[in-house]
């Protein structure tokens, strides 16, 4: 038996057995509690005879998994690696000079410098001094992250085949650059289901930068559930009043109206259920009672009124304002305290073609302090050990300028740099390295799909044998090339 | 129940492999090839460049293969046979499959090959690649309907039969909803009720006439096609391809033949003779994604456009994924890399760009045509009651920008002495002012105001930089700067950023007076095109003083490629050299941008002032855009959304002003183009040559025949072809049973699942092909058989034997599709808006959405935020729901719709509380529930038949005494709460629907009872029933 139909097996037999009891004449009440108690935030996926109720895979996680949970700070656009994480004082020396040819050895360049004349090698905009017991190096582009370098492992020899935004963006979040694909919160939610009965597994955060405004597109398929059941998808936590989609009643409808009413649905949904026998209008039944949970649930982790003033320092006060990058952190938080399996922020505006300097300055003021915030908090609460923190956008920048010197840089897929902390990393590490010039993989290069590895590793997953069988493929998030853990930067 | 059967334990492990292994005779297709295919064709199937060399068992030959004195495979002796030594043994280095493929075989997987060798190994080729032989329908059953036959007969050998037939309600709401999406009308049930059995067929020639079967059928092909109204990629702008999706739909009003179906979308434009129809057939290939990224290669996204018409072609008409081999020769099914690349070389000759249109929208090629599912003057009218709504929405903005503009009105009522500054105190107010200065100030004599930019050539520059220098006696008492660039601009005076220019169409103006001083000075702009690096940064500037004085962009501006540290602050720099004229102004792409510049200035707000003091809903349109404009000039969230509802203005008065729409289409413009095999499937890694061609496992196209898309369509519609009937008559299977005979409706190949009734399938695709591809046909024999019209009733019996319903002794029962679980409850209300074809819709959603993910501020890209329509559009069906590819409709989304980036011929089902949220409070569904109120009062005066009306048109059925006391608890309920709370239940009417005016003339009492009837109508649309068809 494939992983689906073992899976099916095992759940078909709990499934039956639910059945039997609920056959009886249960009241409302009781039915939507004892599946309350019972069954978490998921669907039940008919046609395709999956039945696939949120509570994660049988058999998964492989092994004891140090993360249960991850926190992925996505930077869209391509964050400058160059100016933040990747040290090359060799690039100052030889500011304004042309890369050499034997560096980029041919490679592609994007439509938007392939036809300079000239590639003038610019230097970090940032200082750069180690930090920490470790010493790792960091821009003084990034003051607070400075700070917590001994908890995070960063990796500075990341690459990626892509070298324009979407398909580089649809790589590292669903595994190809074709889209299709699942997310990698999609394939988390779908193997390891939700600890929380009142939330999804998967929930993403938007926020805008202050830099390039509006930042490059993103798209729902970056928190899609492509062909696994749709029930796997993102789902957006908005700020503003309706923080999930249609999760407030109607005008004039209080909350024990609906219970109310809600009761009654309940009510002749039994009957439906008793007189013609399909589990689906059980499973109906509970979900009306999850929705009804999950009403009180999300606003209540929007609500900030319980956080002290001291939350407020350490994130910085952006984060009252609901929508920023900073509230979205904090939010984060919040939601792994609660069990939500997989957050993900998605912060726009990390495309410095132009303005380098100012542009790049606004990005690092809106998620330096908060990044940080985050990593000490959950530290601080204890959380950091079953917490995976990622941190990194789809792409690094070129060393060369594009346009005049200094005025920006092109997208540079070949090289580039993310960071890790938390669930299963080891703090104070910098792993791999690049040329003299940013530009090429000097030692251990990591591949998106090597980070994904990694990434399912912490969370206790085997990438290899957790599958999912679509258009006659065994799929899964890290593709049909081999894939490695990074050893490296595991604790 | 009289079908109990007994051999529950037995059944309980083969539940979950979907009745699959039946304690029968093995069968090698259905049995062991799964097992090789999933476990050992990774190493010893198909894939030529991957292979141990030494064995491959996907082929008889290969299977049975002497290996040097030792075979795999003895048939009859398991003991001498090498597989079985060899995924047996004990030895790691030995043992097969190898365990770092962390694919094991199981115990029972084990058994089953030891038993087949033990049987005589009989070996067949993969079934679905065999022809298809029509078999005769088995004696089975009572039915004489050959459906019945083969369904009965499996049923028999578990000693199960059919369910009693379902209750002619349920009967007449399922057909329906599976051809229609909608439910009856009580007519139509009271007329159907009275004779049942003569009743039937009627109601089924009836509906598949409608158009709605019309559109039920292009719904399912929508998801197939994976038709969208955006471009997919990056900023996924809007396209127009709707003329092809009325193409579909006038295809099924006329129950096309599938062959012509087929024939048409894949080679129309080959065709002889195409008619403009045929050729807009093809915009089936073309709805392939489209990027305008910048910086993007486009023989890149050419050769995925054309992979992505692979994969839509082998999976729509050949159930098959090829895709694999576009890298490496196919694992599973016998496909090699240049068989793919053979299949790629029928569409390699069209004249596609790979990227798209730099202005947005549609790519080449396309044709401009007439709608041909309404007249042009009905065309013309819909652009413009969209244009109608969209000025709405501009003339007021509150959903989009909250309180700003009342604000802004109030601060204007409240100083009317500051109303002159409003705007500006430029002297110039509008364009023909602006030119005639030009004209008519004899210190501009001779001089040209121009575009500029680097070089005459304006190649291969993304910034340039322009500087003018000049010398003041004093400073005026007002300068202002204008400055148009194409693409965007940063302005600097004497070194301080002043402001940028993001957009040429909408020119900045700037009050520069306080960076100004006596003497010398220098304006700076850094001009930016962001577009394709080959930049044409054109720059149009105008500084005009209050004491007379201009300057105007022409060859004395300097210009420079480099900018030299500082270049925005020094006197003098190097490097510079005179700008070069592109065009005097007027004239150009650029020509109208003084005429832009008029309508963000008014002259005065004088005139709008009495109109400022009247409520919304009394202001005359006009005037309201005069206060628009002038709240654009001080809130840059207005100008740019103004901005934004322009850009799709403008695409639809285009369309208005031709009385066409475009549509993306194939041809054959690049006839001589090479297709070459690509090295792992990389653009730029080209390898030998080859010619069009069909995959030789599945066929090959007549001798001498030109291997175009023409001879590939042919192809797919011969009758030899094992695959395209069997694929369709699955995949209609699927729509009216829920699950397809071969449940892997998008995968016959090797990994695919054994199909359910394999003899039924081959029988109804051979009917089919012998019927002349008649769909209408096809879909009537699903729906005559019993199998249909049983009873969909489960039993706890039923569900422990079978709870997939893959033997259907019971009609399958699931919930509606995304679709039509809103057209239902819009229907129930009353207000589904039955229009047929056209343009697409905007039924509203949460707001922002759209915004968050978008482009939106850069101005120049449609679909980046989303605009509702508030009137009648907005409850159109939900096939004409605008589908944007990066962030379709949630309401859909929720429901499992696919996103339609690619080919998609399956949905999943899921059941999840957000759906459960949507049908409580999503605004349509509010809005649905007090139509349905509506429709109930009209049912008599007493709360107990309104309750039984409401329920009948929602389930076509009469509720039960038990639901009927249920359902006027819940009213009693709802009526206590909301007299009691009058201000909530005020707040709940006025949330619907119906007209103000209407509730206000309503009584207390009788508010009440609207309330309470509206909350119980709610009730009904939320029940599990409502969703479902039963």
């Amino acid at each position: 038996m494939n992983l689906d139909a073992f899976n099916n097996f095992n759940r078909e037999i709990s499934r039956r057995t639910f059945l039997h009891r609920s056959y009886g004449s249960l009241g409302s009440i009781a039915l939507g509690s004892m599946l309350g108690a019972n069954k978490l935030f998921g669907a039940a996926n008919t046609r395709t005879g999956l039945l696939d109720d949120g509570t994660g895979l049988p058999g998964l996680p492989h092994f004891r998994p140090k993360a249960k949970r991850v926190i992925y700070l996505f930077m869209s656009g391509g964050p400058s690696h160059i100016d933040l994480f990747d040290h090359k004082p060799e690039l100052k020396k030889r500011e304004g000079e042309d890369l050499p040819d034997s560096v980029r050895q041919g490679q592609r360049l994007t439509g938007m410098t392939a036809n300079q004349k000239n590639f003038p090698l610019f230097g970090s905009l940032g200082n750069f001094a180690q930090h920490g017991k470790s010493g790792t190096w960091m821009s003084d582009l990034l003051p607070y992250t400075s700070q917590i370098v001994d908890d995070i492992a960063v990796v500075r020899s990341m690459h990626t085949e892509a070298i324009n935004h979407d398909p580089g963006i649809t790589l590292i979040n669903t595994g190809s650059q074709i889209p299709g694909q699942p997310s990698a919160g999609a394939w988390a939610s779908y193997g390891l289901g939700s600890d929380n009965q009142n939330m999804p597994s998967y929930v993403v955060l938007l926020s805008q930068g202050n830099g390039k405004n509006p930042g490059q597109p993103i798209f729902s398929r970056l928190w899609g559930s492509g062909f696994l059941p749709s029930n796997h998808q993102g789902v957006l936590l908005r700020s503003g009043d309706d923080p999930v989609l249609y999760l407030n009643n109607p005008p004039g409808i209080s909350r024990e109206n609906r219970r109310a009413q809600l009761d009654k649905i309940a009510a002749l949904n039994e009957m439906k259920l008793a007189h013609h026998g399909d589990p689906e209008i059980a499973t109906r039944i509970s979900q009306y009672e999850m929705a009804f949970r999950m009403q009180t649930a999300a606003p209540e982790i929007a609500d900030l009124s319980d956080e002290p003033q001291s939350t407020f320092d350490l994130y910085g006060e952006d984060a009252r304002q609901p929508g920023t990058f900073a509230y979205n952190c904090l939010i984060a938080r919040r939601m792994a305290e609660r069990g939500v399996r997989f957050s993900q922020l998605f912060h726009r505006g990390w495309d410095q073609h132009g303005q380098l300097k100012q542009h790049l300055q606004a990005q690092c003021k809106d998620t330096d302090q908060a990044s940080a915030a985050l990593v000490t908090d959950l530290k601080q609460r204890g959380m950091l050990d079953d917490t995976l923190v990622i941190w990194g956008g789809e792409f690094g920048r070129t060393a060369y300028s594009q346009g005049s010197l200094g005025s920006g840089r092109d997208h540079h897929g070949r090289c580039f740099s993310m960071w890790l902390a938390g669930g299963g990393i080891k703090g104070g590490v910098t792993y791999g390295e690049t040329d003299d010039f940013s530009y090429n993989i000097a030692k251990d290069p990591v591949h998106i799909r090597d980070l994904n590895a990694t990434m399912l590793h912490c969370m206790g997953i085997d990438h290899e044998r957790f599958t999912y069988l679509f258009q006659g493929l065994n799929q899964r998030l890290t593709g049909v090339e081999h894939a490695h853990v990074v050893k490296g930067v595991l604790a | 129940m009289k079908f109990l059967n007994t051999l529950t334990g037995c059944t309980l492990l083969l539940a979950a492999t979907a009745v699959v292994a039946e304690p029968e005779p093995l069968n090698f297709s259905r049995d062991i090839r799964p097992i090789l295919s999933a476990k050992c064709f990774a190493c010893h199937g198909p894939d030529s460049q991957d292979r141990d060399a030494d064995y491959r068992m996907d082929t008889r030959e290969g299977a049975f293969a002497d290996l040097g004195g030792y075979f795999a495979i003895v048939p009859g002796k398991p003991d001498q046979s090498e597989i079985i030594k060899r995924i047996t043994t004990d030895d790691e280095e030995e043992i097969m499959p190898p365990p770092k493929h962390k694919n094991p075989l199981s115990e029972e997987e084990i058994a089953l090959l030891e038993r087949w060798i033990a049987e005589g190994a009989p070996y067949t080729g993969h079934w679905a690649y065999e022809p298809v032989v029509q078999p005769e329908p088995p004696q089975a059953g009572e039915s004489d309907h050959p459906i019945d036959r083969f369904i009965a007969a499996r049923l028999q050998k578990k000693g199960m039969g059919f369910s009693e037939p379902a209750a002619p309600e349920t009967l007449l709401r399922r057909l329906h909803l599976d051809l229609t999406g909608t439910p009856p009308s009580l007519e139509e049930v009271d007329a159907f009720l009275a004779d049942p059995e003569a009743g039937y067929m009627a109601t089924i020639e009836k509906l598949m006439k409608s158009d709605a079967f019309a559109e039920r059928l292009t719904l399912d092909w929508l998801d197939v096609a994976r038709y969208a109204d955006t471009n997919g990629y990056s900023v996924d702008d809007h396209r127009d391809m709707w003329a092809w999706r009325d193409w579909v739909i006038q295809a099924f009003r006329n129950n096309m033949p599938y062959d012509q179906f087929i024939r048409e979308q894949v080679a129309g434009d080959l065709l002889p003779n195409a008619t403009v129809m045929q050729k807009v057939a093809t915009g089936f290939l073309r709805n392939s994604m489209n990027t305008h990224e910048g910086g993007t290669i486009p023989e890149e996204y050419r050769v995925s456009s054309i992979a992505d018409k692979i994969d839509t072609v082998s999976t729509a008409f050949l159930g098959l994924t090829v895709k694999c081999a576009q890298c490496h020769d196919h694992k599973y099914d016998p496909i090699t890399q240049e068989e793919y690349f053979r299949f790629f070389a029928f569409f390699n000759h069209s004249s596609e760009p790979g990227m798209g249109a730099g202005g947005g929208g549609n790519t080449n090629p396309v044709i401009q045509v007439e709608p041909f599912l309404q007249d042009k003057n009905a065309f013309k009218a819909d652009c413009q009651k969209r244009i109608d709504m969209l000025e709405q929405h501009r003339l007021f903005p509150e959903i989009y920008l909250g309180k700003a503009r009342r604000q802004w009105e109030a601060s204007i009522l409240a100083k009317p002495e500051t109303l002159k500054g409003v705007g500006s105190n430029f002297p110039v107010q509008t364009a023909a002012q602006l030119k005639e200065q030009f004209t008519k100030d004899p210190r501009l004599k001779g001089q040209s105001p121009s575009w500029i930019w680097i070089n005459k050539e304006g190649k291969g520059h993304t910034f340039t930089h322009f500087r003018k220098s000049f010398k003041l006696a004093t400073v005026p008492k007002l300068v202002q700067l204008f400055v148009s660039c194409d693409n965007e601009a940063e302005i600097w005076i004497n070194g301080h950023r002043v402001q940028s220019n993001k957009d040429w169409r909408e020119p900045t103006v700037i009050n520069i007076t306080p960076r100004l001083r006596k003497g010398n000075n220098l304006i700076a702009i850094k001009g930016t095109d962001w577009e394709f690096g080959a930049g044409l940064a054109a720059l149009f500037a105008y500084m005009h003083s209050s004491d007379g004085n201009h300057i105007v962009t022409d060859s004395s501006w300097q210009a420079s490629v480099k900018a030299p540290g500082n270049w925005e602050k020094k006197a003098t720099v190097g490097g510079f050299t005179p700008a070069a004229v592109v065009q005097p102004l007027g004239s150009g792409p650029w020509k109208d941008v003084l005429d832009r510049y008029q309508r963000l200035r008014p002259k005065s707000l004088e005139p709008i002032l009495a109109e400022l003091r009247k409520p919304d809903h009394l202001r005359d349109p006009a005037k309201q855009r005069q206060i628009i404009n002038s709240f654009g000039i001080d809130n840059a969230e207005m100008s740019l959304l103004s901005v934004n509802i322009n850009k799709e203005i403008e695409v639809l008065k285009s369309a208005m002003f031709h009385g066409k729409t475009s549509v993306m289409i194939m041809d054959e413009a690049k006839p001589d183009r090479k297709t070459h095999i690509l090295d792992r499937g990389e653009y730029n890694k080209p390898l030998g040559e080859v010619t069009g061609g069909v995959p030789a496992a599945l066929g090959a196209l007549p001798e001498g025949v030109k291997p175009n898309r023409l001879a590939l369509a042919d192809w797919l519609v011969d009758p030899s072809n094992p695959l395209t009937a069997r694929v369709i008559v699955n995949r209609y299977w699927q729509m009216i049973f829920g699950t397809g005979i071969v449940k892997t409706a998008e995968d016959f190949g090797s990994q695919g699942e054994w199909p359910s009734h394999p003899e039924l399938l081959d029988w109804l695709a051979a009917e089919f092909v012998a019927s002349g591809w008649d769909l209408r046909q096809l879909v009537k024999l699903m729906l005559t058989s019993q199998t249909y019209r049983q009873s969909s009733r489960s039993t706890a019996e039923l569900q422990e034997t079978d709870p997939y319903n893959r033997l259907l002794a019971r009609a399958p029962r699931f919930r509606l599709s995304a679709e039509y679980v809103r057209d239902n409850a819009l229907a129930i209300g009353g207000l589904l808006n039955p229009r047929v074809g056209g343009a697409s819709s905007y039924p509203v959603q949460p707001h922002g959405l759209w915004k968050e993910i978008s482009f939106y501020a850069h101005g120049r890209w449609t679909a980046s935020q989303f605009y509702p329509d508030t009137n009648q559009d907005g409850y159109r069906r939900s096939m004409y729901h605008f589908w944007k590819r990066t962030l379709p409709p949630p309401m859909m989304t929720t429901f499992d719709a696919v996103n339609r980036e690619t080919c998609s011929a399956r949905r999943a089902l899921t059941n999840t509380p957000l759906q459960s949220l949507a049908l409580l409070n999503a605004p349509q569904y509010s809005e649905a529930a007090h139509g349905l109120a509506q429709r109930m009062l009209k049912a008599g005066d007493e709360p107990t038949g309104q309750i039984q009306h409401g329920f009948r048109l929602a389930t076509a059925r009469h509720p039960s005494g038990k639901e009927a006391g249920l359902l006027k608890a819940a009213y009693d309920e709802q009526l206590a709460y909301f007299s009691q709370e009058p201000k909530k239940r005020d707040n709940y009417l006025r949330y619907g629907k119906a007209p103000l005016e209407q509730l206000n003339k309503l009584g207390d009492e009788q508010k009440n009872q609207t309330a309470a009837l509206t909350a119980v109508a709610a009730l009904i649309l939320n029940l599990d029933e409502t969703i479902t068809r039963e």
